[in-house]
């Protein structure tokens, strides 16, 4: 092997690598700013210490009260537009496809993980939260006073900024 | 056994206790002893090189038979020329890089919070990179040190898994993303062949498997069977991968690593259906096994292969020993697939008592069949590994034929003592047989 071909090697994880903090960079720059209520457990993932798996008040979706477009059966990928409610955004509409916008909406997809009568569990992609090794608990300690804010894009991309504590952001000396 | 150092030395001392020793009283005659015999090893080894080249190429073009081949190598002993000390080197070096990685994997994973985020991924990216770099300057520019080159070079595949996931973590991303797996999966293993790396092809051939276990557990499904339904049809698709590798000249050295893989999701799979065949065994859900059209893309694809694969072995059959039974074990692992996902995604039988022994027969047949089968490959391409893998599962379908079905026929006290001393015996029986196997191929290779 030459030193070219070892270059050309080296291409290919520097690319994968930097498009991956570039994609994910956008969302969180340029995303717009929402709010979530949550509901946190504590499991461990091997491979990235410790997080806070997350549940949304959204993760949960009623069609009884939500309107829906489409067939909606569970392994789906579906698109839920959002608007602000007082303090936290809500979903209002569901579908298949990514949907139209007003100017205080934002939409999110999910993947439907398992459905139940008209009773629907979805994944949005942010039900973790990484936090130092043991801080876990002290947030599943707050469960009652927890929020997230999330930044989404305008692909209904979603991605963690911050967590709050009553209101107050969460800081673990980073 | 002396290294080749030694016999040198040997020869050397040999010659001083001579009465000529006048002769070697001048250090730069016994400097020049030592470049003539090296460079006869030299020779020596160029020859070696050059024959086991050869007798791939004469493979190849049917020249003569795999088993021929098997004979020829081990007349001349070319599987065991000065490889052996190297072979643990890597080992070594391999191992240490696993702990390593490990090592910066956990590291980074305890979320080291007195680091900024940017620090920690400039501080990875350099470790990847650095590590990759000495790698290649170790193996491939100096070549002072390639063992240890190999090594470095195993682990940054490992530290761009790292990267990805130190990443994933900065920025949140879900816990059970399986897209992060495949990312590390992609990356890596065009690198593998690039730097002619076998750990490195082990390694995302690991990531592989692992991220369609991921991937699958993400959707939703009834059983076992639905995953290894889709594993037993890439572990025949894998074996056929490891066939074309064996036919090409440059990346023949990975043959086993994706046959390896391939035997094993064959028969783990098969070891599982022969102890639950259909769905009514384990689940009241009266129902199919749904797939999504991701996972039927991925079946298909692994499908092609395997069909390929098994047509490639029905033409080269005739001609090599060893290659009728790879046939007969990819054709009956296809023909068991066939059979196992009908009866899993259609509801064709009804839960019946003899149909039970019908499906519990056929599916212990074949993990039987293909057991010997691996080991018959085994024995005829002169591979250990694969007489001892099938006799691990030929023992377990037997430990399972007992323990789920025979064990019963019996009072209780009476059944566990029968079944013991029944599987004392087909254990020792097994145990003889495979050291006696192994004895054998040794044999052949000493002669």
């Amino acid at each position: 092997m030459n030193r070219k071909t070892f270059i050309i090697a080296m291409l290919i994880p520097m690319i994968a690598i930097l498009a991956f903090i570039g994609y994910n960079y956008y969302t969180y720059s340029v995303g717009e700013e929402i709010l979530l209520k949550t509901v946190p457990v504590d499991p461990r993932d091997l491979f990235r210490g410790d997080y806070v798996n997350l549940r949304y008040e959204i993760t949960t979706i009623d069609l009884t009260h939500i309107p829906y477009t489409g067939n909606i059966t569970t392994g789906d990928n579906i698109y839920a537009v959002l608007s602000k409610g007082e303090k936290f955004w809500s979903i209002t509409k569901i579908g298949n496809y990514k949907p139209g916008l007003q100017s205080n909406e934002v939409c999110m997809k999910g993947k439907i993980i398992s459905s139940y009568s008209n009773q629907l569990m979805v994944e949005w992609g942010i039900e973790s939260y990484f936090v130092p090794e043991g801080k876990g608990r002290d947030i599943e300690r707050e469960i009652r006073n927890l929020s997230v804010k999330v930044a989404v894009d305008s692909n209904c991309r979603a991605i963690i900024k911050e967590l709050y504590i009553k209101d107050e952001p969460v800081k673990f000396g980073n | 056994m002396l290294s080749e150092g030694d016999r040198i030395q040997k020869k050397i001392s040999k010659l001083k206790n001579r009465r000529n020793i006048d002769v070697f009283k001048n250090i730069s005659t016994i400097e020049a002893l030592k470049f003539k015999m090296v460079g006869e090893m030299m020779k020596e080894e160029e020859f070696y090189s050059r024959l086991r080249d050869e007798i791939a190429e004469w493979q190849k073009d049917g020249v003569i038979e795999s088993s021929q081949a098997e004979a020829i190598i081990r007349r001349y002993g070319i599987d065991k020329k000065g490889y052996k000390p190297g072979n643990v080197i890597t080992a070594l070096s391999t191992l240490a890089a696993i702990l390593v990685g490990v090592g910066v994997i956990l590291f980074f994973a305890s979320n080291w919070e007195m680091i900024p985020d940017i620090v920690k991924v400039i501080l990875l990216l350099i470790a990847t990179f650095g590590t990759y770099y000495a790698g290649y300057i170790l193996r491939f520019e100096k070549k002072t040190y390639p063992m240890a080159g190999h090594a470095l070079l195993f682990l940054g595949s490992i530290f761009v898994g790292a990267t990805i996931f130190l990443i994933a973590q900065i920025f949140n991303i879900n816990a059970n993303f399986h897209w992060l797996f495949l990312l590390w999966f992609i990356v890596i293993a065009p690198i593998g062949y690039m730097f002619d790396s076998k750990p490195t092809v082990g390694l995302y051939l690991l990531i592989f498997t692992f991220w369609m276990g991921i991937f699958i557990s993400g959707s939703s499904y009834q059983s076992m069977s639905h995953p290894l339904l889709l594993y037993l049809l890439f572990g025949i698709a894998l074996y056929g991968i490891g066939q074309i590798h064996e036919l090409t000249d440059k990346w023949s050295r990975f043959k086993m690593v994706y046959k390896g893989f391939g035997i094993f999701f064959i028969l783990i799979s098969y070891f599982y259906f022969s102890i639950w065949p259909s769905y009514f065994f384990y689940s009241s859900y009266y129902g199919d096994v749904k797939f999504m059209a991701s996972e039927q893309l991925l079946m298909g694809s692994f499908a092609i292969l395997a069909v390929a694969s098994v047509l490639a072995n029905l033409i080269e059959k005739d001609r090599l020993k060893s290659t009728r039974y790879e046939f007969y074990v990819l054709l009956s692992a296809f023909i068991g697939w066939i059979f196992l996902f009908v009866i899993n995604t259609y509801p064709i039988f009804q839960q019946n008592t003899p149909v039970e022994t019908f499906l519990f027969i056929i599916s212990n047949l074949l993990l039987i069949g293909l057991s010997i089968g691996t080991i018959s490959i085994g024995y005829y391409k002169n591979q250990p590994e694969f007489v001892n893998t099938g006799i691990l599962f030929f023992a377990l379908g037997v430990m399972q034929v007992y323990i789920n079905h025979l064990q019963g026929m019996f009072p209780k006290g009476l059944g566990l003592i029968i079944g013991g001393i029944f599987l004392f015996f087909i254990a020792s029986y097994l145990e003889k047989k495979r050291r006696h196997l192994l004895a054998t191929m040794k044999d052949h290779g000493n002669e």
